[in-house]
């Protein structure tokens, strides 16, 4: 009885310890996707108010690497599997070159 | 094995038992209030970019209105057009261009209202009269129709 009463118990804690780690590991992707999240979210702003700076200032142009697509009047950033958009205040597309409509300042 | 000895043994295991429950309890507590804790910061940094979102439109729809000639919509750009330089005079706007400004949304975030003051006076153009929250005023010096003046645009996000 006593050597059931035992098994018993070690499955039981076996269990117990399978669920925490179970727990834990979700907890880590979860974590996971939301950096990812974050950081494509952080890009995808970054891209936005380069762009919106460069129509509000009217710029010639920028030089700096920008790391996400434009297409019409928002930006897309991936970082990890996760894909953020920012809306524009201007339209922009992203080829090789990046294309910023601006108002002209001088014409 | 003895009844007394059977007995003490039986309790052992119980006291053991309790014990391991006990702490695995207490470890599940933990796991809970470490997953509250980082929903917690996830929803902060959920919050910090939205009211980044939020700064950023704001600063850059007024920079926008003061720098720029938009003919379409003055509300990014409504700078005078000096024709003999052929340029676009910064931060000289006219009256009448900030009046064709239209309502823009740019996802959830919208231009609520534009208001001036001028030695002539204030004004105020409402673009819309939706529910809105967490709006943000962003406050330019600049000449109306030549008067030295203050322009407040309102950006606001849907509510």
């Amino acid at each position: 009885m006593n050597s059931i009463d035992a098994i018993i118990a070690l499955l039981a804690l076996i269990a117990a310890f399978g669920v925490i780690i179970a727990a834990v590991n979700e907890q880590k992707t979860g974590m996971e996707n939301a950096k990812d999240s974050i950081r494509a979210n952080a890009l995808a702003e970054k891209c936005g108010t380069i762009i919106d700076s460069i129509y509000s200032n009217a710029a010639k142009k920028y030089l700096g690497e920008i790391k996400c697509d434009a297409n019409g009047d928002n930006v897309s950033a991936l970082f990890g599997n996760r894909e953020k958009n920012f809306e524009i205040i201007t339209t922009a597309k992203k080829t090789s070159i990046l294309e910023v409509k601006i108002s002209e300042h001088y014409k | 094995m003895s009844i007394t000895n059977k007995r003490t043994l039986n309790e052992k295991g119980i006291i053991f038992s309790l014990d391991a429950g006990i702490s695995f309890t207490l470890v599940l507590i933990g796991m809970l209030v470490f997953a509250y804790t980082l929903n917690a910061y996830a929803e902060s940094a959920e919050q910090i970019t939205a009211n980044f979102e939020l700064e950023e439109k704001a600063l850059m729809i007024a920079d926008a209105m003061v720098k720029n000639s938009n003919t379409i919509n003055p509300l990014l750009g409504a700078c005078v057009y000096d024709a003999d330089k052929k340029r676009v005079k910064t931060n000289e706007l006219s009256s009448a261009e900030i009046k064709r400004a239209n309502f823009v949304e740019f996802g959830k975030i919208f231009v609520k209202s534009i208001n001036y003051e001028t030695t002539s006076g204030k004004e105020t153009i409402t673009l819309t009269q939706k529910n809105s929250k967490n709006c943000i005023t962003a406050k330019r010096f600049v000449l109306i129709d030549n008067k030295s003046g203050l322009i407040f645009i309102q950006t606001c996000r849907e509510g």
